[in-house]
């Protein structure tokens, strides 16, 4: 499984990278424009993220900016809905009217921080991006 | 037995005395010499035969005893002799007299020496009769090194008094900070104090200085010893004064000082002032001018354009031979007048050093033969031979100004044409020399013309030196055309000269240096077809010349693409809303909402959801125009007056990128997501600048690659990637970018493999460009 990490805070993303290492290789990127690029690479390289980890405060581009130009991109490339990148919104409590936008723009989970380890991989399992063996 | 001891004592003392290191003469009541010991008679430089019973003075050749034939205790001199009136008080008082200062010349040896002494006297008893003791120091040495020691004085507190630069010496003092101890006289009356008010006054008694500033001295002097800086004193009455000053630190007799010298910066600052505002004044008239030379441009040419734009579209209606032919002598009057006043233009632009000369692929022999078709007819109804050729070896592309090029030409065969009665204008181009990628090229256009005399040959590169008004009224022209060729190809870095004998024929040449170009490329046939579009597009014509969008929009409907128009901003935006277009030519210079805010409000209503491509339509074509429009939401940018055909590629190429999925991604000023599709533009011109600064990166990442350093590692590939977004090497940015992803997990090992590939791609790239 490749993973996107976006989150700007330092703590945070070590404890993400460490985190999700041991379900696929993970890339850090630290606000939405760095996500946006990193995706166009992926696709350019064919080479796409399976999972996006997308924290919603994050400076020069927000995550739901970020996710709605993804999603907007996904559509230009014509791949269907089914195949798109799973993306899981991070967020504080507080940003609720962001989760609605997110939800709007076409997320697929979002998880609250701090955030709880398990809970976090039980939705990553719950989108089936976890294969049991 | 006792009177042994008694004259054995006597002799022990009178050795004693005699040996005495202490200077002694004793004087009876009358000041007569009864005893003096070996010391005093060394100093005093005399034998003691010559020396008892007589007096001090005589004793010793004081010169002011040879005064007075009475000799010591008369004449002049003794009634000051300070020894004389002591040794008379102590014979009076019995009580002694110490530190008599005495400096009186003796004579010895037949030479006159002058001596300082320092006496005391005492009194004794003899024989019950009161003699006095004279004991002498010898102070003469001390004396005069004491008065060395004060002209050194004298003349060092000139120097400090006399210096036209305030001086300041300041003590350091355990605790107390740093105080005045001494200040020269100018530094006084500058500041208003006397010598004693400023003594052990603070820097922030008598400036502006902070204590921050006071720090930073004492760190500089602690490096290096010796520190300057500017700061503003305030005199007593309140006056400030800028200085700059120097001070250096010093320990003497376990102190330390520091010595301030300052310098007044008044003046300095004032002449700064007079040339900072000369700059600005200069620099706000050369963009007056810019900006004059720029409108003109536009004001005249718009109209004019609209003129051609007219008659080509009545052209293409239905009209009989007449007028046909009416049609085609007023659109060559009106290129004509275009001609012209691109010449005037062009003229004000050299002068005002504001013409650039692009660099772009162009091939010379298409461009030669181009310009050969067009002065075929001329020369035909004047029956004269036109030819051309071409030397061998000529590369197929070159990179430098077609344009100009090709107007150097333009104007020399113009010329040979004009001025050629009968015979024939050849041109050629030939190669003269290969340097590494640049290749010299050598134009020659010969005629049989009048030819030029040999008077002429040296004004005539001159504008406005169209040898004589005759030539004027006969031949026509501005009499700019040679000055401004001229001018072109040596700011092409070439070289034009004329070889010519009156009546016999002239032959113009110029060398222009060009660099070799992609040799694989083919450029565009720019003889425009009105051929139907593949692709029929929406496009929306902002434009508010109704002159310009009439043409536009025809030329659009010819082309095969589904044209709306609007006249203003917010028409357009009313359009915008109710349509999807595909392309927008949105015209920058409108009234009240202009092309620029209305792309603003555009990009805003489309968020991340849509991206209309915006191709900028402009008069003004400046240096910098590209990046800025495209900062500004733009995709691209045409200029005007529009070129059709580079018009249908512009629209067709942004047409064809709509669907394809974007190269790039950037923010732009005011944080919106431009995505772009940056196909290499070959005519992306470099400097190495570009490339050192790309270098220097690539050295500090290696550098840093085996430290430990990852904040530094991942700064840097940071800057490789942003400077190779600026050099639109998308590849190149890519691969930074995982550099840089592979430094944040510390997988230095991953960040060096990419790092390698990268420098293999980037060494290519370099290699292509420069």
């Amino acid at each position: 499984m490749k993973i996107l990490i976006a989150e700007d805070d330092l703590t945070s993303r070590k404890y993400l990278y460490k985190l999700l290492s041991k379900y696929g290789k993970c890339d850090l990127v630290i606000d939405g424009l760095e996500t946006i690029e990193a995706f166009i690479m992926s696709i350019k390289d064919e080479n796409p993220y399976d999972l996006i980890c997308l924290d919603i405060m994050m400076p020069k581009v927000d995550g739901v900016r970020a996710l709605k130009s993804i999603r907007n991109l996904e559509k230009k490339k014509g791949i269907a809905f089914e195949n798109q990148i799973k993306i899981i919104i991070t967020t504080v409590l507080a940003e609720s009217d962001f989760v609605q936008s997110a939800f709007d723009n076409g997320c697929d989970a979002y998880v609250s921080k701090p955030i709880n380890a398990t809970k976090l991989i039980e939705v990553i399992r719950k989108l089936g991006l976890i294969k049991e063996n | 037995m006792s009177n042994n001891n008694f004259i054995n004592e006597a002799e022990v003392f009178k050795t004693i005395f005699n040996s005495s290191p202490v200077r002694m003469i004793i004087l009876d009541e009358n000041h007569l010499i009864v005893e003096v010991n070996d010391w005093a008679l060394k100093l005093l430089r005399a034998p003691r035969e010559d020396v008892i019973g007589k007096s001090f003075a005589e004793g010793f050749c004081h010169v002011g005893s040879f005064e007075d034939s009475k000799g010591c205790g008369y004449g002049s001199q003794f009634e000051t002799c300070t020894l004389r009136r002591a040794a008379i008080k102590v014979l009076e008082t019995g009580n002694p007299v110490e530190n008599i200062a005495f400096r009186q010349s003796f004579v010895s040896g037949g030479n006159k020496i002058e001596l300082h002494f320092q006496a005391n006297i005492s009194s004794v008893i003899i024989n019950d009769k009161r003699n006095i003791v004279i004991s002498l120091d010898d102070i003469t040495e001390r004396k005069s090194l004491e008065a060395s020691l004060k002209q050194s004085e004298e003349k060092f507190r000139s120097v400090f008094d006399n210096a036209l630069d305030p001086i300041f010496l300041f003590e350091v003092t355990n605790g107390d900070g740093i105080l005045i101890v001494e200040v020269n006289d100018v530094a006084c009356q500058k500041s208003e104090y006397t010598r004693d008010e400023m003594t052990g006054l603070s820097p922030y008694q008598i400036s502006k200085i902070s204590e921050a500033e006071i720090e930073n001295i004492k760190i500089n002097l602690k490096k290096n010893g010796t520190d300057v800086f500017e700061v503003i004193t305030i005199s007593k009455s309140g006056k400030e004064i800028p200085y700059e000053v120097t001070v250096k630190e010093f320990i003497l007799n376990n102190k330390i000082y520091m010595l301030f010298i300052a310098r007044d910066l008044t003046q300095r600052k004032q002449d700064e002032q007079i040339v900072t505002k000369a700059k600005e004044q200069a620099e706000s008239a050369n963009r007056a001018k810019s900006e004059f030379l720029a409108n003109m441009s536009h004001e005249i040419r718009t109209p004019l354009n609209g003129v051609l734009g007219m008659i080509d579209l009545t052209i293409m209606t239905e009209i009989n031979k007449e007028q046909k032919e009416n049609l085609e002598t007023a659109k060559m009057c009106a290129h004509s007048l275009l001609n012209i006043i691109s010449d005037i233009l062009d003229f004000s632009k050299i002068e005002a050093g504001k013409l650039i000369i692009q660099q772009s692929n162009f091939n010379i022999k298409e461009l030669l033969e181009q310009t050969m078709k067009v002065h075929t007819h001329k020369a035909n109804n004047k029956s004269l031979d036109i030819s051309y050729s071409f030397g061998p070896n000529i590369p197929k592309n070159l990179i430098g100004d077609h344009n100009r090029i090709r107007q150097v030409l333009n104007n020399l065969i113009d010329n040979a044409i004009k001025f050629t009665n009968s015979g024939n204008v050849s041109v050629s181009i030939e190669n003269t020399s290969f340097v590494e990628e640049y290749t010299e090229l050598k134009f020659t256009i010969e005629d049989s013309g009048i030819g030029i005399s040999s008077e002429d040959l040296d004004s005539l590169f001159k504008p406005f030196s169209q040898r004589d008004g005759s030539i004027t009224r006969k031949y026509g022209g501005t009499g700019l055309g040679l000055g401004i060729s001229k001018q072109l190809v040596t700011l092409m870095d070439g070289t034009m000269w004329v070889t010519s004998e009156k009546e016999h024929g002239s032959v113009f040449n110029f060398c222009i240096p060009l660099r070799i170009g992609d040799q694989s490329l083919e450029t565009i046939n720019s003889t425009p077809t009105l051929t139907k579009t593949a692709k029929s597009l929406n496009i929306l014509v902002v434009e508010d010349y109704k002159v310009n969008r009439i043409l536009l929009m025809r030329m659009l409907k010819e082309r095969g693409h589904i044209a709306d128009s609007a006249e203003n901003g917010s028409e357009a935006l009313k359009l915008y809303k109710n349509k999807v277009y595909d392309i927008i030519l949105m015209d920058i210079q409108m009234p009240i909402l202009d092309g620029i805010e209305t792309t603003r409000i555009i990009r805003k209503l489309e968020g991340t959801m849509r991206h209309t491509p915006i191709i900028a339509v402009t008069a003004y074509a400046l240096e910098g125009d590209r990046e800025r429009f495209l900062s500004l939401g733009m995709n691209d940018y045409i200029a005007k007056p529009i070129d059709m055909v580079h018009l249908f590629n512009t629209i067709e190429n942004v047409g064809n990128k709509i669907i394809t999925f974007p190269d790039s991604v950037e923010l732009s000023e005011d944080g919106e997501l431009v995505f772009t599709n940056k196909a290499k533009n070959k005519n992306l011109m470099l400097s190495s600048l570009e490339f050192f600064e790309i270098d220097d990166c690539i050295e500090n990442l290696d550098s840093f690659l085996y430290s430990d350093n990852y904040f530094a590692m991942e700064a840097s590939a940071n800057r490789i990637k942003n400077l190779c977004n600026k050099i639109e090497a998308d590849d190149l940015k890519y691969l930074a970018f995982k550099i840089e992803l592979s430094l944040r997990k510390n997988e230095i090992k991953e960040a060096i493999e990419n790092f390698i590939i990268f420098q293999e791609k980037y060494n290519l790239f370099k290699k292509n460009f420069i």
